[in-house]
């Protein structure tokens, strides 16, 4: 794991200006247990152990619908169906979260949930119309990847020193991250470091933040990685140097660290690049795994460990319950050998994500990461008590829905087909396509809507043909079903909707505004009982 | 989050109640006029929005001595020593209500590109999502009202979402989606507003109110967000906010002065937007990027824009809202002076023209000129910044306000680099 080609590892590297206090971890230790030797279960442990959930703890659990709805969106991006709640809510062995979990993880949408859900972390600027083609090809070539069972840091090496130059024709590829920066070093050094390191440079390309971790030498210093190597009048190859633009500074290529390079010869663009990465596998702060662990954590528990996190390295956010929490699943993720399905097993497995949602949040008026206003205090105090205040975790939180959960879950709800054809390639700008970007949100925790969203979900086209028998199979066999009372009807559409049975004040409800409006047929009936639920905030968040 | 003067409960069970029969009166109580505690008073924003990248040599600074000036005569304008072209001659009736600039210099040379930075202000940097200046002002200026507060008409808007601001400050837009084939004025509509089956509207009210009434989802805030969006969404729907986008209101004489086109009807909608309160208006006119037949396009483009937007600034005079509205008209960048092969013109960002009337902007002024073949600025060069920092300026605003961005870094309303314009202020 050491003694890499390129870097001379020096004895004591010049750290990231980071506190003594932090948490290395001894490479020595990781070495001697072989890839593959953590489990899921001992992910699941490490979490609730740090986050004081026990099994004795007082902290209600989810019901089974409610948590097989979760995990459902989760790994599969949708709603159960009606067979999978009923068949879920009939088992009563001890077995069946873990068969659960492990029969969606299994799905082929399982990857593709995840694709989507990297995509969008590594390049979130690829969520605009103008870069639609982009995040297709993108998104497919990380679901064949997680197919392949690729582990995470070879998939980052892949895409950091992927080279451009031989025709790729319509193969998939990872060029949709080099497309959607650009291919300009400098919007590639940002993306790079934010979305694999979780290292904020942004700032620093324009000035050397008064807070500041970074120079702007050293954002352009990593640009430079991303640059073409000169080639000398002698044959030779040279690092490049890139101009700070309107400016007569240049910069060559450096690590963060400053560890020193060996340059090979010849140098060429994608040799540049795997002095990069390497330093990335191999830096002593794993901020590859921890950035991973963190952005993944979010997408089951809604807010991530760190926050924000772009900004891993502030020296802050070293010390505290987080940070020993971080750290600590970054190292099972990288003694798993940077494993993916056991990281997500093992979050999923955990108690901690297991708990109901049926609380009120005590957060719900402070302001969040990217709350609006001005800013009238230094935007790091607030994070900075946010993450070394204790861990308590009482609570999963409600989370909104993405674009692609929201189109997936009416699809399911109807009984159709979430229109896809797994890995495959979708002809042009599908439906469903179209919908994800309307419904677009960047973080689930905190997502928001837009009036034109909310319209489209009560008047929209699709939404109104969903009402109706011949749009939709699920109250098509409802209403064809005879020997269904009134009840049993209204109760299929919750399940159907909500994923768990109507209760009997709704019930009552319910058959009340049906009895107040006689003239409309019981297709109508349930049709409005159908747009009725997919209006609730309860369809709308992942609770 | 907007924070209603009304609980939710209380707006679905008002929902409930007047709901039948959808009539229009009594819907729900009317929000407008209720501004809350704005820093400010809210003052509103036209922007015309001449997509492509106009040949301003042809609008607003013609080089009749020079062989790129082309076929186009300047005309003498209400204000002394001010000329601009003969397809203008509305507008040059006017001219003591409008400023213009002549010396806009600016870099991008792609279209994508040089929209964005000139409709958010900043260069694009990393992850950053810079929000569109319509989204600015709607936030800052917080208006609460039925209506949404910053409204897209005719196209599709360059930034979709509320950029780091959020989509509650989206622009929301009129008009048929992505489509721009659909000539007329038939599609300055509102996707998705009306209900999508009245008569069972009521129903559905009932049991939307009677079932939220009993959720079992905890009070967090993302359910807030949506509640809020249902709740502006169904504001919006009410037949007395809906009706500021139903044109047939006006007479037919009004109708017909702005131009019967999309771009004259969007400049009549957009008046009554301001009228109503609303913080942010887009009106496009599209097919500026004129690289073969310059001439007779310009001509052609000029004409709709010379109707429409001579008579909103005068109806906005005339109704003493003038003083309230500012209004922007550019595009993207502007064109070559030298005159291709085909009589067309190409992308030219390093020299060019743009217009600014209303709120805070002094009339009658020329900020800025341009050499004798209008290839260089020759004096006062004003970048995006600059143009910028005016805009905030001139409706109340100061440019250097912060809001916390989505990277966790504070961005400037304005790109602190700009410098207004004083002498139109």
């Amino acid at each position: 794991m050491t003694g890499l080609p390129g870097i001379k590892t020096t004895e004591t590297p010049i750290m990231l200006r980071m506190s003594t206090s932090c948490l290395w971890i001894t490479l020595a230790t990781i070495a001697v247990s072989p890839a593959g030797e953590i489990q899921p279960s001992d992910i699941a442990r490490e979490i609730d152990a740090r986050l004081g959930i026990d099994s004795s703890e007082k902290a209600p659990l989810a019901s089974d619908a409610e948590f097989l709805r979760r995990v459902t969106l989760d790994l599969a991006g949708r709603i159960p169906t009606i067979a999978e709640v009923h068949e879920y809510l009939a088992d009563e062995r001890e077995s069946r979260q873990m068969e659960a979990i492990r029969r969606l993880m299994q799905s082929g949408v399982h990857d593709r949930t995840m694709a989507t859900f990297w995509r969008r972390s590594w390049v979130p600027q690829a969520d605009t119309p103008e870069f639609a083609g982009v995040t297709e090809n993108f998104e497919l070539w990380v679901g064949q990847r997680l197919q392949a069972g690729t582990p995470y840091d070879q998939l980052v090496q892949e895409i950091v020193t992927f080279d451009r130059l031989p025709a790729q024709g319509s193969a998939t590829s990872p060029v949709g991250f080099y497309d959607a920066n650009q291919n300009r070093p400098e919007n590639l050094a940002a993306s790079t470091t934010r979305a694999f390191l979780g290292i904020n440079l942004d700032c620093a390309q324009c000035h050397d933040h008064p807070f500041a971790r970074w120079t702007r030498g050293q954002f352009w210093e990593t640009a430079a990685f991303f640059a073409l190597p000169e080639v000398q009048a002698n044959g030779l190859t040279m690092p490049p140097k890139v101009r700070v633009p309107d400016t007569d500074l240049e910069f060559a290529p450096a690590l963060l660290t400053r560890n020193e390079i060996e340059w090979p010869e010849p140098l060429n663009s994608v040799g540049l690049r795997e002095i990069l990465v390497d330093w990335m596998q191999h830096d002593d702060q794993q901020l590859l795994a921890r950035n991973a662990v963190n952005r993944l954590w979010s997408h089951f528990f809604g807010e991530a460990i760190i926050e924000p996190m772009d900004d891993l390295s502030r020296d802050e956010f070293q010390t505290g319950d987080r940070a020993a929490l971080l750290d600590a699943l970054a190292r099972q993720f990288i003694a798993s050998g940077y494993n993916l399905d056991v990281l997500v097993e093992g979050m999923v497995r955990s108690q901690a994500y297991r708990l109901a949602s049926a609380v009120v949040e005590p957060t719900e008026t402070k302001p969040t990461e990217t709350s609006i206003g001005s800013i009238e205090v230094d935007p790091m105090t607030d994070s900075e008590t946010e993450n070394s205040a204790p861990l308590r975790w009482n609570h999963a939180a409600v989370r909104g829905l993405s674009g692609e959960q929201l189109y997936d879950s009416l699809q399911t709800a109807a009984g159709l087909p979430p229109e896809r054809s797994d890995l495959g390639r979708d002809a042009g700008r599908s439906p469903r396509r179209e919908f994800a970007a309307q419904f677009y949100v960047e973080r689930t925790h905190n997502a928001e809507r837009s009036i034109s969203q909310a319209l489209t979900l009560m008047n929209g086209s699709l939404i109104n043909e969903l009402t109706t028998m011949s749009g939709n199979r699920m109250l098509g066999s409802v209403l064809s079903s005879p020997f269904m009372s009134e009840e049993e009807q209204i109760d299929t559409v919750f399940i159907a909707v909500l994923g768990r049975h109507a209760r009997d004040a709704e019930l009552q409800v319910v058959q009340q505004g049906f009895a107040a409006h006689p003239q409309a047929t019981r297709e109508q009936h349930l049709g409005n009982l159908f747009w009725v639920l997919v209006n609730t905030s309860e369809f709308n968040t992942n609770h | 989050m907007i924070s209603h003067p009304l609980s939710r409960r209380m707006t679905l069970k008002g929902l409930a109640v007047s709901v039948a029969g959808w009539s229009t009166t009594s819907w729900l109580p009317a929000l407008a006029d209720v501004t809350q505690s704005a820093p400010t008073k809210p003052k509103s924003v036209i922007l015309i929005w001449l997509n492509g990248g106009p040949a301003t040599i042809d609008l607003w600074d013609l080089k009749p001595q020079h062989a790129n000036g082309g076929a186009f005569r300047p005309i003498a304008t209400q204000v002394p020593g001010m000329e601009i072209s003969e397809h203008l001659p509305m507008l040059a009736g006017c001219a003591n209500d409008f400023s213009l600039i002549r010396s806009m210099s600016t870099r991008e040379g792609d279209h994508s590109r040089a929209r964005l930075v000139s409709l958010t202000g900043y260069t694009p940097q990393g992850a950053i999502k810079f929000p569109a200046v319509g989204s600015l002002v709607a936030h800052e200026f917080q208006v609460s009202h039925d209506i949404p507060a910053y409204v897209h008409i005719g196209g599709r808007p360059t930034v979709t979402n509320g950029g780091f601001l959020g989509p509650q400050y989206a622009p929301f837009v009129v008009g048929e989606r992505g489509r721009r084939d659909a000539p007329g004025s038939g599609s300055l509509r509102v996707a998705d507003l009306a209900p999508s089956s009245i008569e069972q509207q009521s129903e559905r009210l009932q049991l939307l109110t009677g079932l939220s009434a009993q959720s079992p989802v905890s009070a967090a805030s993302v359910v807030g967000a949506l509640d809020s969006a249902q709740d502006r969404a169904l504001r919006l729907m009410n037949p007395q906010a809906a009706s500021a986008f139903q044109l047939e209101e006006e007479s037919a004489a009004v109708r017909e002065t702005y131009g019967l086109g999309q771009f004259g009807q969007g400049c009549l909608m957009a008046r009554r937007l301001v009228e109503r309160g609303v913080s942010f208006v887009e009106v496009t006119l599209d097919g500026w990027d004129t690289h073969s037949n310059n001439f007779e396009r310009v001509k052609e483009l000029s004409q709709q824009l010379d109707r429409g937007c001579a008579t909103l600034l005068k109806e906005l005079r005339e109704r003493g809202l003038l003083e309230e509205t500012l209004v922007v008209c550019q595009g993207e960048f502007g064109r070559t002076p030298r005159i291709n092969g085909q009589s067309g013109r190409d992308h030219w960002p390093s020299s060019w023209s743009m217009m600014l009337a209303g709120a805070g902007i002094r009339g009658g002024q020329v900020v800025g000129s341009t050499s004798a073949d209008g290839i260089e600025v020759e004096s006062s060069p004003v970048r995006t910044p600059d143009l910028m920092a005016t805009i905030f300026r001139s409706i109340g605003l100061d440019p250097r306000k912060q809001n916390m961005s989505n990277v966790g870094r504070p961005i400037r309303l304005a790109d602190p680099e700009g410098q207004a314009l004083e002498e139109l202020l």
